[in-house]
């Protein structure tokens, strides 16, 4: 066996080893079999049946616009291919680690055996897009999903050797001569030029004839927008779309139910083919790649860290952080101020005095000057966005927490915090940030709210009968309904970022460490995990705190008749948000003890284990 | 005073370290010796309470590790062989957080200190990033020492240090047992070993092979010279001379 083949190989089932070898530990099983459940009962199934009724849809009525569909995106790709190869600049990227790189460049292997490994190295990649294609496509129906996989592979991995080959090609050029890299690029321009120009006429006939379609669609299609009007008035184009129209055939010809086994096989021909040619030109590229390559690994592997943004600091701004550390004091405010550095070193104070500022600027304007209605309409929209998405979302937002200090656990693991102080400290620099973005928002609804009164439209905000009700204005309406909100959001931020937190504590292996967030499979998983953990425990905590309000309400206003007060809002807020912090705060005496029974030799420090 | 009895750490039920018994008393310095692979960064960790120990029991300054953890390590300050610092913190800032993490009152005044010993006077705004190898070690070395611990534990201190480096780094060391702290260093370059440690603490495979000053091992060990160095005891007490 080739020993890159052997690479690759080992590669894969040093992979699954792994894998399979997490879920021997109970906590991995565990969190894999819950995942599965939550993906297939919650996400996939009304996804499936979603696309089940779509594709169906798709298929019976496809066939009379398959022609056009597959001359349009034929002629789209040409376009952009067109329009891609005009484009001056391209890396040659052949993707190896670093330390592939400083393994098989100096190995006595072939340079093409290497840019292959690259090539199939990144075919994991493509496969599992092409299966996502695949199965959200295939409405359910193992023949269809096939079908789709292979063709979504073929296309897939067509554009990724094009876009290779392209960059190789581009890369080359700047070793070459100047003059013979001049004619090459004049070549390739020139060309790219001349079919966009054949292209642009052709175009503009088609957009000149939209007008006129109206009526019976069929009767269009065999009008302007058919391929054969294209064939009369522009043969040039159609014959340059020819390969193109071979391409999307592909995707297009497995909605066709009337084609027959042979006949679907022989739509593969033409990828196949361009597939291979692709593949030998870029194996056979003689550009340089390696000054890419090592630069992309290693752009790659400092993207987890922070440090190359901070480089760019001023001496002045080395200097600020958010607030003031003095040696006494509780140790885990150190955390917490390390963690702020981690997102901003504005001072907390001057962040908040300018946020103050700005904010009475702008209410004071809206005072005196009208806003547009959909200039309000923009500001409550937003604002309610950020009021909502923030808190939910802090934990997937921000990272300046034990996601970050997890790298570094052989330092963090030494520090004399009690486990669940240190645990607390992390949680709290994301839910901070979360809850600082979401009070401003809150600031933004109030800014909005004023405005209003200029319009005489108070009802925009839906508040004029609920301030009758509680015997005060609008305005006072909100202000009370956002103190309500400051308390809730502060708690469902912590929430976010706790269960984020717990989450890397329970599968560090499952968790991307450091700031960088991935895309990957289990990434997505561990995500779709947290958010059903965060609604189970929102519904947990909130139930009790709504209960109580409720009873409240209840009592006051139907048994003993009294009027409910604005004032009263943010008293309920606060009793809402009581039972989830509640919940937080055993949550983070569950995280502290986690921690303090965390050993990080396999998952964390890399340990050279014994015997394996 | 470091104490560590019958400690073992196993990992699937293999044992990284086995059964591994030591005592440092305040002011001196043990040398943690042994082949790659023999158990010494797993005992350092499970000492620094960095990974829990399987069983067995570790005293730091009288605290045990186990049951009173944050008031142990209040008294350690631990050196890991790579400079782990934050990429974000600067060298003055890394101190500043020290200070508060084990509440150094004259945190700023000790930490100028330090960062003179260390030469790195002058970088107090650069990041890690911006420093050496041996910078970063001496910034580790530095934010170990503000607190003054009681107990030091150093894995491979001389790594990226340069002559000079090394030099202060054993003054250091010899400083801070002079002070009356208990060190315990691991290292491969015994002759670092030989020059700053007053007892030298062989493992192999988890174990310990011998223990003592360098002249109580001369003694353990048949057929060696009475002036035989570090080097020769360690490779006859681990096998690793061929049984020459």
């Amino acid at each position: 066996m080739s020993p890159l083949l052997y690479l690759a190989w080992r590669s894969l089932r040093g992979r699954v080893v792994g894998w399979l070898r997490l879920m021997k530990q109970p906590r991995y099983l565990v969190g894999t079999l819950a995942g599965a459940t939550w993906v297939g009962l919650f996400a996939l199934r009304p996804m499936l049946q979603i696309n089940r009724d779509a594709a169906l849809y798709l298929v019976e009525d496809v066939s009379e616009w398959a022609p056009l569909l597959e001359f349009s995106s034929a002629l789209l790709l040409l376009i952009f291919v067109s329009l891609w190869w005009l484009w001056p600049y391209g890396k040659a990227l052949v993707e190896l680690t670093e330390t592939e790189l400083h393994l098989l460049l100096p190995a006595p292997l072939r340079r093409r055996h290497i840019i292959q490994y690259a090539v199939l190295r990144s075919q994991w990649g493509v496969l599992f897009g092409a299966a996502i294609v695949a199965f959200f496509s295939s409405g359910g129906r193992l023949s269809v999903f096939a079908w789709r996989l292979l063709t979504t592979w073929l296309l897939l991995t067509l554009w990724n050797l094009h876009a290779r080959g392209r960059g190789l090609w581009m890369a080359q050029l700047s070793e070459l001569p100047a003059a013979r890299a001049w004619r090459r690029r004049v070549l390739v321009v020139g060309t790219a030029s001349l079919v966009l120009m054949m292209v642009a006429p052709a175009i503009a006939a088609l957009v000149a004839s939209v007008p006129d379609i109206q009526g019976d669609v069929s009767t269009t299609l065999q009008g302007p927008l058919s391929p054969d009007w294209f064939r009369e008035h522009h043969p040039a184009l159609s014959v340059l779309v020819l390969p193109f129209r071979w391409l999307s055939r592909v995707v297009l010809g497995g909605l066709d139910m009337e084609l027959t086994v042979v006949e679907r096989l022989g739509l593969l021909v033409w990828p196949a083919l361009l597939v291979f040619a692709h593949n030998e030109w870029v194996v056979r590229s003689q550009a340089s790649f390696e000054d890419a390559s090592l630069a992309r690994s290693r752009r790659l592997a400092a993207s987890q860290e922070a440090g190359a943004r901070f480089l760019k600091l001023k001496q002045s701004q080395r200097r600020a952080a958010p607030f003031r550390l003095r040696p006494q004091g509780r140790p885990e405010l150190g955390i917490l101020w390390k963690n702020l550095m981690l997102a901003h070193r504005t001072p907390l104070t001057t962040i908040g005095a300018s946020a103050l500022l700005i904010l009475t600027a702008a209410t004071a304007a809206v005072t005196w000057v009208s806003l547009p209605i959909w200039l309000i309409g923009i500001l409550v929209v937003g604002a309610l966005m950020v009021l909502v998405m923030t808190p939910l979302t802090a934990g997937h937002q921000w990272r300046n927490d034990l996601r970050t200090d997890l790298l570094r656990a052989e330092l963090i693991r030494t520090w004399p915090v009690a486990g669940w102080r240190l645990f607390g400290a992390e949680v709290a620099g994301p839910a901070i940030i979360a809850s600082l973005y979401a009070t401003l928002a809150t600031g933004v609804l109030l800014i909005a709210g004023v405005a209003t009164r200029h319009l005489g439209v108070d009802d925009v905000m839906l508040v004029s009968d609920t301030a009758t009700a509680l015997g005060t204005t609008p305005l006072g309406v909100l202000a009370a309904a956002l103190l309500t909100l400051i308390p809730l959001v502060a708690t469902v931020a912590t929430l976010s970022a706790t269960l984020q937190n717990l989450v890397a504590l329970v599968w560090p292996s499952w968790v991307q460490l450091g700031r960088r967030r991935a895309g990957s499979a289990a990434h997505i998983g561990q995500g779709l995990i947290t958010s059903l953990g965060l609604m189970v425990a929102m519904t947990i905590g909130l139930l009790p705190g709504v209960i109580v309000s409720g009873t409240w309400l209840l009592v006051q206003i139907q048994v003993l008749n009294v009027a409910l007060g604005a004032w009263q809002l943010p008293l309920l807020g606060l009793l809402t948000a009581a039972p989830l912090a509640a919940i937080i705060a055993v949550l983070i005496r569950f995280g502290g003890f986690l921690w303090d029974r965390l050993d990080p030799s396999a998952e964390l420090l890399n340990t050279a284990i014994p015997g394996r | 005073m470091i104490e560590i009895t019958n400690l073992v750490k196993a990992y699937d039920g293999i044992k990284g370290v086995d059964g591994l018994s030591l005592r440092v008393e305040p002011g001196q310095i043990l040398g943690l010796v042994g082949p790659n692979g023999a158990g010494k960064t797993t005992t350092l960790r499970c000492l620094a309470g960095i990974i829990p120990a399987t069983s067995g029991r570790i005293t730091i300054a009288g605290f045990d590790l186990r049951h009173r953890p944050t008031e142990a390590r209040q008294c350690l300050a631990f050196v890991p062989d790579e400079p782990y610092l934050f990429d974000h913190l600067t060298v003055r800032d890394h101190l500043t957080l020290f200070a508060r993490l084990y509440r150094v009152d004259d945190g700023q005044a000790h930490a100028d200190t330090l960062l003179r010993d260390a030469a790195l006077t002058g970088r107090e705004l650069a990041f890690p990033t911006e420093l050496s190898r041996g910078m970063k070690q001496k910034l580790v070395v530095a934010c170990a020492l503000l607190h003054r611990p009681r107990v030091l534990v150093l894995d491979e201190p001389l790594t990226g240090l340069d002559p000079a480096a090394m030099r202060q780094m054993k003054r250091t060391v010899r400083q801070t047992a002079d002070n009356g702290a208990a060190i315990i260093i691991s290292s491969h370059m015994l002759h670092l070993v030989e020059e700053v440690c007053d007892r030298v603490l062989i493992v192999n495979q988890g174990r310990t092979v011998l223990e003592g000053t360098l002249t109580e091992i001369r003694a353990e060990l048949p057929d060696v010279d009475a002036d035989a160095d570090l080097e020769t005891l360690f490779l006859r007490a681990t096998g690793a001379d061929g049984g020459s």
